[in-house]
């Protein structure tokens, strides 16, 4: 009975061991996953969307009663937001650079350029991190769709994150605040042509700095990519939240809120990564 | 056939976890199910189930929408061993029981979570971040309990929860 609790333990400690090793060599997203994991999705992915419709259903019903005080917030965030917008619209309408900051304004409201927007692949969403911590989730679309590891994900709001690993007809994704990588960025202004880099930072915010230690920027200002690295130029990140200028520091540290909503999304858009986009004239 | 209608029915808990619960979330926080049924299983059952369900669960989690693989598996099986190690000092037919199981499975669980988090070096959370999550998510999963908890005993049982 003794020899039966001693090898019993001895399992408990290997197989923990075992699962500590398995979790620091797969952390970070592989290439490739495994056939057993392709097919457990491949499997269970109907069953996720028959309840990510029904759970839709359910969403209409209670979405309404859980958001009141934060519908109200929003609406008075964007009252005050509209304000702002108008009096920047007759100061723009007086502007001499009226056309350069048009066109910045385009970039914006379209995301990205036209040729991508060719290469866009519609996803639903199925499954979401069940936990507080992540902000992963699964879509319908995998390597038979075109998507493969660090295809970028965005939808109406702005961008979401990339895929992280993928399977046949299906993938997850993690989003730009829960991931360590750097993301290029500039603010979008004619007048204030910064650029920076920013990446997931501390408590759902994003973090970064400009490389102009002299950058004149301002809590508010819209930050898009910049088209350096992984993401294509133009695609809106989120606001200016907090700007620090450390005298000692040769760059101005920023932290910027996500434009996107990441606990309410339910159909994303993805680009394929890099390797796999068509060039665009 | 108990435990053939426990994995359905965890099955079934898995998917809403990771579907429906997600749509109400109560000031940005969601309960998590899936470790009230991992405590559930390992006080009303008296083989393997919390561990076999710890496992399940876990790979599950970890496959679908984790960001390493192992990582639930290895907190969820922690948390089952740790109870099943206790089960003895604790009267599974007391809902205080059960209570006290929750409340301190997720206390651990998310001490576990962000201490593997910070040894593999991961995004950084404020100490008050995880203080504010981890305790709205205590009261919801102990709350959970509160309600569930003498429904199944008596199902499984056949006899009340005192």
């Amino acid at each position: 009975m003794k020899q039966k609790n001693q090898f019993q333990k001895i399992i408990v400690i290997i197989t923990i061991f075992i699962l500590i090793l398995v979790t620091g060599l797969t952390f970070g997203g592989r290439e490739n996953i495994t056939k057993f994991e392709n097919l457990l999705g491949k499997v269970i992915m109907p069953v996720q969307k028959a309840f990510i419709f029904t759970s839709g259903l359910a969403e209409s019903i209670f979405d309404p009663i859980f958001s009141i005080w934060e519908n109200q917030r929003i609406i008075d965030e964007v009252e005050k937001e509209n304000q702002a917008l108008r009096k920047q619209l007759v100061e723009m309408s007086l502007d001499t650079n009226e056309y350069s900051e048009l066109k910045s304004l385009q970039k914006v409201f379209d995301f990205i350029d036209y040729d991508f927007n060719d290469q866009l692949i519609d996803a639903m969403v199925i499954s979401k991190d069940p936990g507080n911590w992540f902000n992963m989730f699964g879509i319908d679309r995998g390597l038979e769709d075109g998507i493969n590891k660090n295809s970028v994900v965005i939808n109406g709001e702005g961008l979401i994150g990339i895929v992280y690993e993928v399977g046949d007809d299906w993938a997850k994704v993690i989003s730009i605040i829960d991931n360590k990588s750097s993301i290029g960025m500039k603010i979008v202004n004619p007048d204030r042509d910064y650029e920076g880099i920013i990446n997931g930072g501390i408590d759902g915010d994003l973090k970064g700095y400009l490389f102009d230690p002299k950058a004149e920027v301002f809590v508010g200002d819209l930050i898009i990519t910049s088209g350096k690295g992984l993401y294509p130029e133009g695609i809106i990140i989120g606001k200016i939240k907090d700007i620090c200028k450390d005298s000692d520091k040769l760059l101005t540290d920023i932290m910027v809120e996500p434009i996107v909503n990441f606990k309410k999304m339910n159909r994303v858009l993805v680009l394929p990564s890099i390797n796999n986009r068509k060039e665009v004239e | 056939m108990k435990k053939r209608y426990l994995l359905i029915l965890s099955l079934f808990v898995f998917l809403v976890q990771i579907t429906f619960v997600q749509q109400i979330r109560i000031v940005g926080i969601v309960p998590n199910l899936i470790l009230i049924m991992i405590v559930m299983s390992v006080l009303i059952f008296d083989d393997k189930e919390g561990i076999y369900l710890a496992i399940i669960f876990g790979l599950l989690q970890d496959i679908l929408v984790s960001k390493a693989l192992g990582i639930s598996i290895l907190i969820y099986l922690i948390i089952a061993i740790l109870l099943y190690s206790v089960k003895d000092f604790l009267l599974n037919d007391y809902k205080l029981s059960a209570l006290l199981g929750i409340f301190f499975s997720t206390i651990f669980y998310h001490l576990m979570f962000n201490l593997i988090c910070i040894l593999l070096r991961d995004t950084t959370r404020t100490i008050q971040f995880i203080i504010e999550i981890t305790l709205l998510e205590t009261i919801y999963n102990t709350l959970i309990m509160f309600v569930v908890y003498g429904f199944v005993f008596k199902h499984i049982k056949g006899y009340e929860i005192r």
